[in-house]
């Protein structure tokens, strides 16, 4: 390694002052160099090799206050026909007292009709669809790296009062046969969004948030698996491949058009 | 809403007409022959239309009180009433034009009702306005 000083310091003869910092530097500068060699990184690595043991996946729902406080916990959904039909994540909705739905201020009793077995799928029906149903692709067209919205009803609020929204996850990858079907998702979104829509950029739904296997990784459960599942609960979805939105439209403003608050009260 | 139901069963998009600037000699566009993002947008304006219609509030609670009064009379509203309605870039209704009624404050109380609110999406820019929306005007009586 060359360390090149300034002219004036590595010039032999100038004053005790110059020669005194020169030396400085050419003591201080490799050993700040020296701390990214291989060979002295190894002492700064933790001395354990085997895998750390990972936390279970953590669903996604809302309960700021433990449920027995509480008396309830809450997620998102997405109307997906003009009916009145919910789908939300499973898990927001198992083993409640009764469910809610709560859009704009309003506040409906939903009936739990079907639930998917090899999916975290929930389908409720309220008396009727507030804003938008929601358009599926015709063919699933998520792959790395696309961008995408998904946010949790409560939140979208804020993300609307910043103005326009296009994405705020990417799509990432999924890890072997326990993760087939689903999308992982580098975001941050957190609790509350169980169940909420993941929009792509034509406004299409390209999965349901599911739960969260790490720190900035949410799995989603894919098109494909939630419209298998509308399609064997009778319930007549949209499906396009076009855009549904513009170009420069905001996905969390769709998002909110399509969106509900999920609540299960114990 | 007590013995007043005032259901807009059914308000359809039946054409998107365009505006002179930006037309360019099409008159209007079907609803089968406009981009989905073009539906998608003029079916959130009639859900947000209903809504602000069979709000429970005091200028919508007149609009309806009147509709019933008058179902059915020479003075009364249409069986079907076509809007036109032009959104501004930010989602407000800049404004809205039907076949006037017959009394004046019915003209007022709709064209308020209508025009108070957000849609809650921008327009897509390039979508061709006004947005025409046929409502039909179901009243049941309990």
């Amino acid at each position: 390694m060359t360390v090149a000083l300034p002219d004036r310091l590595a010039q032999p003869g100038k004053s005790g002052i110059a020669r005194w910092l020169a030396r400085m530097v050419l003591v201080v500068v490799p050993l700040a160099a020296g701390s990214v060699s291989p060979a002295r990184s190894q002492f700064l690595l933790p001395a354990r090799t085997d895998v750390p043991v990972l936390a279970p996946p953590k669903p996604l729902t809302r309960a700021d206050l433990p449920p027995v406080e509480r008396g309830e916990r809450a997620g998102t959904g997405f109307f997906v026909d003009d009916a009145g039909h919910v789908l939300t994540a499973r898990h927001v909705v198992q083993a409640c007292g009764r469910i809610m739905v709560q859009k704009e201020g309003r506040t409906s009793a939903a009936r739990l009709v079907a639930v998917s077995t090899p999916y975290d799928l929930a389908l409720l029906k309220t008396a009727k669809t507030r804003g938008l149903a929601a358009t599926f692709p015709r063919s699933i067209a998520s792959a790395p790296n696309g961008i995408v919205f998904a946010a949790d009803y409560a939140n979208l609020p804020t993300s609307l009062a910043r103005g326009a929204m296009l994405a705020n996850a990417s799509v990432g990858t999924t890890n072997g046969s326990d993760e087939a079907g689903h999308i992982a998702l580098n975001t941050n979104i957190t609790f509350g969004a169980s169940g909420a829509p993941v929009l792509d950029s034509r406004g299409l739904v390209e999965g349901v948030v599911s739960r969260k296997t790490a720190v900035n990784r949410v799995l989603a459960v894919g098109a494909g698996g939630a419209k298998a599942f509308l399609a064997a609960s009778n319930v007549r979805l949209q499906e396009d491949d076009r855009p549904q939105i513009s170009g420069s439209a905001s996905r969390a403003h769709r998002a909110a058009s399509i969106s509900a608050r999920v609540i299960c009260l114990n | 809403m007590g013995k007043l139901r005032a259901l807009l069963a059914s308000v359809g998009l039946i054409t998107i007409a365009a505006s002179p600037a930006i037309a360019q000699g099409l008159d209007y566009r079907s609803p089968d022959a406009a981009p989905p993002a073009w539906g998608q947008f003029a079916k959130l304006v009639k859900y947000r239309f209903e809504e602000w219609i069979s709000a429970d509030e005091a200028i919508a609670n007149r609009f309806r009180s009147w509709l019933k009064e008058t179902n059915g009379t020479q003075n009364g509203a249409p069986a079907s009433l076509v809007v036109k309605a032009w959104l501004n870039p930010d989602g407000t209704v800049e404004r809205v034009s039907f076949a006037p009624f017959k009394d004046e404050r019915a003209n007022t109380d709709l064209r308020t009702v209508l025009t108070r609110g957000n849609i809650g999406e921008a327009p897509p820019p390039e979508m061709l306005q006004p947005i025409n929306l046929r409502f039909s005007l179901n009243l049941s009586k309990d």
